[in-house]
């Protein structure tokens, strides 16, 4: 029946293909090359892995500080790793009087605007400030020891904080991230508050543009005409797109659409080996966070030898080189390379001895092993990478691993907050430098101590290194890292390498692996 | 033409039309109600808030029961929905718990890039497929055994695989197409074209297989008919036959499983929204599911549910002008 029909040759397959190319191909021809909107010398764009959970700076942070720093730069940056910031949109700053550093006086530049024309004067750094403080962001808590704010002159802040710390330095620095170093105008806090969470009013060199911006996936800023140094803003326009895939944001980059993107380990070969230029930073530390001290959820971790025995039976150069596909460097210590506190002679003092490790328990009374629970974020690859290797080594020697998996950040925070759980597994909590180390896992108002245990060894050794001078904060901290090491206060892994891609049209794109656009330039 | 269809058509002309549209539309109702509420009530089910987003790992427990309180979350489940509902009915959909924007405004910006990649890949569904089925029930031979491996290599390989071959070829190799983003209609017409090939090309390519098949199959049983052959034995011109009748005739089940295949081109557009990094609707489901941001979940799921409802609607009207024997009752 139907063989009558087939006498024609009706090549629709063909023609319907030759249709489609020719549209493809017709449309090409009009917009020239399909990356012709990309990156000249006059636009910088740049590909996030995820958005930033607000455009207000005191309500986000983290590595999607990112999207702040256009607009809102930070009264300090940061330059060396382990020394202290330089000034940015501040002069100068020094710690005021000859005891422990708790006066510190920062000079403000003179003829600073934020972008609706408001001048930025020691008042508007206190309004924002104190607005940070008492905002309720995830960093928040890093301004608590602030106990108040004067304000001289016009030019000059003094905070007067309640004891001396490391941190507050660098929290008012870009390399940290915690977003309280971005001044947001009095003008902005005294209206719709809502409205930041969107929108941007700040003294960077950029200003957020409602045109193009869609909240959520692509952010376009154009020069701040108030900006105190026009001939430091070298974009007409900055664009942050969100792109989650990281092949997709490798070819982007590779065909020249984007000029800079946070990498991974899974792209970092074929991105090496196509020619684009990779940084890699290994300012971050992985490990298990033991927050049990006390015991409460699993006995055995009150007693020293069975937490120094969990990091003689983990094979850290294995797990370091699964988990980051070589580009991470396993360690003891939960101090970055040539950061603050770091000692090199600390990373031998657990080698990989199962044996020993086995002894070490049979030794504290566990020779059976006993069982321990762990929460970590499914949505973070690497941390489950950690999180399985680590398991399956302390299976070898009896210790049993019940591990509950978090599908979203919400619940994982809820999770990590409950205080349910012997440890948690989360890639580079901030890990910096031993007094972040100090103020995230061990202090007791630290994000992974959710039973608020106190450490008397640590918080003592980390309080004298808080009140040492600059010259001694190095040696201080190193003290306070050895501490928390022997006592194997927690399982660090391996550093957690932050990934940098960009291409040969731009210059200084990242501080510690934060990529920071103020500072990025054109590199012809 | 289309119109006059309606005009004529025994059961869709004058009123009866908008009757049967307004009857369609009030039984979506209860079903914008259900598929509001089960989102709400899963939400709110799950683990961790949007409180938690917003405060991390760091919350005490007085910070985060003072933001809850602010963002109405202390409240029973069934008076928050009840809230919701109020002020949905008066068009107002409520704002992110997390950004403050108005869940209007941003699902407003992502319908286009959403719809866009929808339609063009349906239109490029139908104009590829329906031939192609045609074709190779006429022909039959290596090219319905084509269709069989299209169709099965559809189903069979997802769609983020052919993107990963897409991308390195079509944008890095070729520098054809770019590999990632969306341009609105109104600023680039060439631009948005090109930037929605690889996207459509990958959302249709499983489609066209499907429905290249059923189309042959309805097209075979057709021209078995008796109709055909009388109207071949009476001389009508063969492209006639097929183009006119036999494809009039076998467009009932093609549009049956167009419906079902529109509504998975929906489901499909999160994962490729997320990979192409095209900031449509499915990629803000994503985001805000992820943060517990109820108020913008519940509006993107609403809209989804209003556009399928639409589908369905048009799709139905659409039947009834093929096959005046469907009835709506």
């Amino acid at each position: 029946m139907r063989s009558s029909f087939r006498d024609r040759r009706g090549g629709v397959i063909a023609v319907t293909a030759v249709i489609a190319l020719a549209a493809a191909a017709s449309l090409s021809a009009c917009s020239g090359s399909a990356s012709a909107d990309s990156s000249d010398n006059t636009t910088l764009t740049i590909a996030m892995p995820s958005p930033p959970i607000s455009m207000d700076p005191s309500k986000s942070g983290g590595t999607n500080t990112t999207f702040h720093l256009p607009a809102y730069g930070t009264l300090l940056h940061d330059q060396t790793l382990g020394q202290p910031p330089v000034p940015s949109l501040a002069e100068s700053y020094t710690w005021l009087g000859s005891g422990p550093q708790v006066t510190l006086q920062v000079k403000l530049r003179s003829g600073l605007m934020f972008s609706d024309g408001t001048a930025l004067d020691s008042a508007a750094v206190k309004t924002s400030i104190e607005h940070f403080k008492s905002g309720g962001g995830s960093f928040s808590s890093t301004a608590a020891v602030i106990a108040s704010i004067d304000t001289p002159d016009p030019l000059t802040v003094v905070f007067n904080l309640s004891k001396p710390n490391t941190n507050f330095l660098y929290g008012l620095s870009d390399g940290t991230t915690t977003g309280m170093g971005e001044i947001i105008s009095p003008t902005a806090l005294a209206g719709n508050l809502d409205a930041l969470g969107t929108t941007t009013d700040g003294a960077g060199p950029y200003m957020l543009s409602s045109t193009g911006t869609v909240q959520g996936s692509e952010y376009h800023y154009l020069p701040n005409p108030h900006y105190y140094d026009p001939s430091g803003i070298k974009y007409k326009e900055v664009v942050i797109k969100v792109i989650a895939d990281s092949n997709t944001a490798l070819a982007s980059l590779q065909s020249g659409q984007i000029d800079v993107a946070n990498g991974s380990t899974d792209t970092y070969q074929s991105a090496q080996s196509s020619g684009v230029k990779a940084e890699v930073y290994n300012t971050n530390i992985s490990g298990l966070w033991i927050s049990d001290w006390n015991g409460k959820d699993a006995p055995a971790l009150a007693d020293p030898r069975v937490r120094q025995a969990i990091n003689m039976a983990v094979d850290r150069t294995s797990i370091a080189n699964a988990a980051t596909n070589g580009l991470g460097k396993a360690t003891a210590q939960t101090v970055p390379v040539d950061a603050l506190g770091y000692d090199a002679s600390l990373d031998s003092t657990y080698s990989y001895d199962q044996d020993g490790a086995k002894k070490l328990l049979a030794t504290a009374g566990y020779a059976n092993g006993f069982t321990m629970s762990v929460a970590l974020p499914g949505f973070v690859p690497s941390a489950v990478k950690i999180g399985q290797a680590i398991a399956a080594e302390l299976a070898q020697v009896g210790i049993t691993v019940n591990i509950t998996v978090a599908t979203t950040f919400p619940e994982y925070a809820k999770d990590g907050r409950s205080g349910a759980f012997s440890a948690v597994i989360y890639p580079s909590p901030g890990l910096t430098g031993m007094s972040n180390s100090y103020s995230v896992l061990y202090s007791p108002a630290g994000v992974i101590n959710p039973q608020a245990i106190t450490l008397p060894d640590v918080d003592a050794s980390a309080d004298a290194a808080a009140a040492a001078s600059t010259d001694a904060s190095q040696a201080a901290w190193a003290a306070t890292n050895k501490i928390a090491v022997d006592q194997a206060y927690s399982v660090p892994i391996t550093s957690d390498p932050t990934i940098i891609f960009h291409d040969t049209k731009v210059n200084n794109v990242a501080v510690f692996g934060i990529i920071n656009p103020v500072y990025i330039t054109p590199a012809s | 033409m289309l119109s006059r269809q309606i005009r004529e058509h025994p059961l869709l002309g004058g009123k009866e039309l908008l009757v049967i549209l307004l009857r369609r539309l009030a039984v979506s109702i209860p079903l914008l109600f259900a598929v509001s509420f089960l989102t709400f009530l899963l939400v709110s089910l799950t683990p961790g808030d949007a409180a938690y987003t917003v405060l991390g790992s760091s919350a005490t427990p007085d910070q985060l029961a003072a933001l809850r309180q602010q963002m109405g979350l202390d409240q029973p489940i069934l008076v928050q929905y009840l809230n919701w509902v109020t002020s949905a009915l008066q068009g107002n959909l409520g704002h992110s718990l997390i950004t403050g924007q108005s869940v209007s405004e941003a699902i407003f910006q992502r319908l286009g890039p959403t719809l866009s990649l929808v339609g063009i890949a349906t239109v490029a569904i139908v104009v590829i497929a329906v031939p192609l089925g045609l074709t190779s029930a006429v022909r039959g031979g290596r090219l319905a055994t084509s269709i069989d491996t299209i169709s099965f290599a559809g189903v069979a390989v997802p769609n983020f695989i052919l993107a990963l071959f897409a991308i390195p070829v079509f944008a890095v190799w070729l520098h054809w197409l770019p590999p990632s983003g969306y341009v609105p209609l109104a600023s680039s017409p060439n631009k948005w074209a090109l930037s929605l090939v690889l996207p459509v090309a990958t959302l249709a390519f499983g489609a066209v297989g499907i429905i290249a098949k059923q189309t042959r199959a309805a097209a075979e049983d057709v021209m078995s008919s008796e109709f055909v052959t009388v109207q071949r034995a009476n001389g009508y011109a063969r492209q006639s036959i097929i183009w006119k009748h036999v494809l009039k005739a076998s467009a009932v089940p093609i549009i049956a499983y167009l419906g079902v295949v529109i509504v998975t081109l929906f489901s499909a557009t999160v994962l490729i929204e997320t990979i192409f990094a095209i900031p449509g609707l499915g990629g803000l489901a994503v985001q805000a599911s992820s943060q517990g941001d109820l108020p913008m979940l519940l509006g993107v799921t609403v809209v989804f549910t209003l556009i399928i409802v639409l589908i369905n609607i048009v799709l139905d009207v659409v039947y009834a002008l093929v096959n005046p024997k469907v009835t709506f009752r």
